[in-house]
Formats: structure tokens, sequence, C-alpha cells
């Protein structure tokens, strides 16, 4: 038997007892070896101080107190569920207004910006009429002059290229 | 009455047959929170919060195991959580251990003896505590509490092989973290190796 056989075996000893034959075993190792003795006396040590760690005296009234945590479980008062209720609406609430201003922020504009051909077929008008006056002029040059011009005026944001 | 009329009656609703079963445990839970906890007020909260745990899920007991056993299991769990949840496994520094006279080998007589013996007890259970939960669990319950290999087995539902490693590898753990208070003065395995 080796020292590592013998702490097993003696550890095993203290919750089951052991036969005759593995006893003496232990017993043999242990008037050799002071090494393991020396180890045995420390576990007995700390065995003996965890026999006697106290076990304290429960408090008076347990059913009682217990019983009244029973009774709030059971029957919570009224203020109580809607506190609790309140408690989870809070979050929903947030996460539905982060929500709102999320979509607010991200979502693309409604197209607030009418092109003029839009604009004048709200007003139930032709939009090829204006145009129309453009490409009807004979003259070349007055007909290129005239969309140049149209074109300037529709889109004011653009500017001549010096 | 036996638990399990208890058990059946307090399901259909029966408050004082509740009673009887917690005035039949509450001492046992109590003590077993007490021996990890060791302090008086958060044992008698570990048990209350047991209690009202084991009332809310009274319907999901199956009488496949002893009551007591199924109550000691939600208790242990229960406790480990809150050992947990303080994280009191944070390592303590050996200084605060003890005062290094865990290994004297006679304790002087009267007041003395007793402040020595307060004093290896304390430096025990905080060693028991920077030790990780499943061997804190398993020394307290086999060498605190004195429960039968078969009863931890059961409680812990791991095979009483399993009980014999782990509670083998707790016990070198613990004496490894006690090492510097220990000494082999005095204390030959008459000291207690039976």
């Amino acid at each position: 038997m080796n020292c590592r056989d013998a702490e097993r075996i003696l550890l095993l000893s203290w919750d089951r007892p052991l036969d005759a034959a593995g006893q003496a075993d232990l017993d043999r190792h242990l008037a050799a070896c002071p090494g393991c003795r020396a180890r045995g006396g420390e576990y007995a040590a700390l065995r003996d101080t965890l026999h006697g760690l106290p076990q304290g005296t429960p408090r008076p009234y347990f059913w009682t107190r217990l019983n009244a945590r029973i009774e709030a479980i059971e029957n919570p008062a009224p203020l109580t569920v809607w506190r609790k209720w309140c408690l989870r609406a809070i979050p929903v609430s947030l996460f539905l207004i982060g929500l709102f201003i999320g979509g607010l922020i991200f979502l693309p504009g409604g197209g607030d910006t009418m092109s003029q051909s839009e604009a004048l077929l709200l007003r139930n008008a032709n939009p090829i009429i204006e145009t129309s006056a453009y490409l009807d002029e004979t003259k070349g040059v007055d007909k290129n002059m005239a969309i140049i011009f149209a074109a300037s005026e529709r889109s004011p944001e653009r500017k001549p290229r010096p | 009455m036996d638990d399990k009329s208890l058990v059946e009656s307090a399901r259909r609703g029966d408050r004082g047959a509740f009673e009887t079963l917690v005035k039949r445990y509450e001492a046992k839970v109590y003590h077993l929170a007490y021996g990890f906890v060791q302090d008086p007020a958060t044992a008698d909260d570990l048990a209350q919060d047991v209690f009202v745990k084991v009332y809310c899920h009274l319907s999901k007991f199956k009488f496949e195991s002893e009551f007591g056993t199924w109550l000691y299991r939600i208790a242990v769990n229960h406790i480990k959580d809150h050992l947990r949840k303080i994280g009191r496994r944070k390592e303590v520094p050996l200084q605060e251990l003890g005062s290094g006279r865990f290994a004297a080998p006679d304790p002087a007589p009267g007041r003395e003896a007793e402040q020595l013996v307060e004093e290896r007890r304390t430096a025990v259970h905080k060693a028991l505590l920077t030790m990780p939960p499943k061997y804190n669990v398993i020394l307290t319950l086999r060498d605190v509490r004195g429960l039968s290999y078969e009863e931890i087995a059961a409680t812990l539902k791991i095979s009483p092989g399993t009980v014999d490693s782990r509670l083998h590898r707790a016990r070198r753990q613990l004496r490894k973290k006690m090492a510097p208070y220990l000494t082999m003065e005095g204390r030959g395995l008459e000291g207690g190796g039976k």
C-alpha cells in the first residue's frame, strides 16, 4: 500500500468500516509511515472541527411568519397587484416610445415636395400645354433658348457652370 | 399521519397539513442552512424561502422520492444559489482564515480553550466558503450534518460512487486550504482515525 492509497482508505474508513484485512494493511502502513500518520491527524482535526460546527437554534414563530408570507402570495393586496402591473408596463411603454421615435427619425419622408407636373395635375391642368408652347416654336434657336430659360426657371438650385 | 398523506392534503389546500409538514421539517432545514451560512438570521431567511418554494411547487412533487429528500434537494439548491449570489466563493486571504492557532496541540483549559475552539471553527468555516459549491455542499452534508452516503446521493441526485470520490477530493482540498494551520503535533491518528 502506498501513501496515496493509505490516504484514500483512511478517509473511506471514517464513512464505512473496513474489512479486517484492509484495516490491518492500513494500520501497518500508518505504523511505518510518519507522514501518513501526521496527515491522518490533520484530517481528524478537521473532521472534529466540522462535526463541532454549531447547529444553531431555529427562531420562534417560524410557522406564523411563514404563513404570513404564504398569505401574501396567495392573496396579494390590490395595490401590490397594481404596482406589479405598472412595473411591467414601464419597459413595454419605453420600448413602444423608442420604436415610435426611431420610426420618425429613420423612416424616409412621405414626399412633401411636388414636381411641377404633379402640381399641374393636382390642379386638373394639363402639364403638356406649357411644354408644348416651347416645342411649337418654329425657329430652332428660339426653341432652344426657350427650353434653356424654362429649365433654369424650374430648377433654381442648378447654377450654370462658369 | 405520514408525509404522503399530508402532501396530498396540502395540495388540496389544507393549510393545516402544510403546517404539520413545516413543523416536522423546519428544524432540519434551518440546521442545514445554518451549517452553510453560520448566521441565524440568514439561516432563518433561507429556511423560510425554502418552505415558500416548497409550497408553490407542491403540485410538482411526484412522489418519486421521499418528501424529506425532495425538500432537502430544494433546500440545498436554494442555499447554493444564495452562496453564489452573495459571491462568498471569493478567495479569502489565508491570514483571514484564522489566527494561526488552529494547530495548538492542547487547548488551554477554560475560557481560552473555548476561544481557541471558536477560532478553529471560524477558520474552517471560512475555508469551506472559499471552496467550490459542490465540495462545500458535500462536506457540509456529510461532515457537518452527518447524512449517510445514500441520503447525500438521493439529495444531490448523484451516485454513491460519485459521493465517495467527491467527498475524498473535498476533504483533500479542505486540508490543503488549512495546511498552514495544521500540524502533526499532538494529533496522531488516535485523535480521530477510527
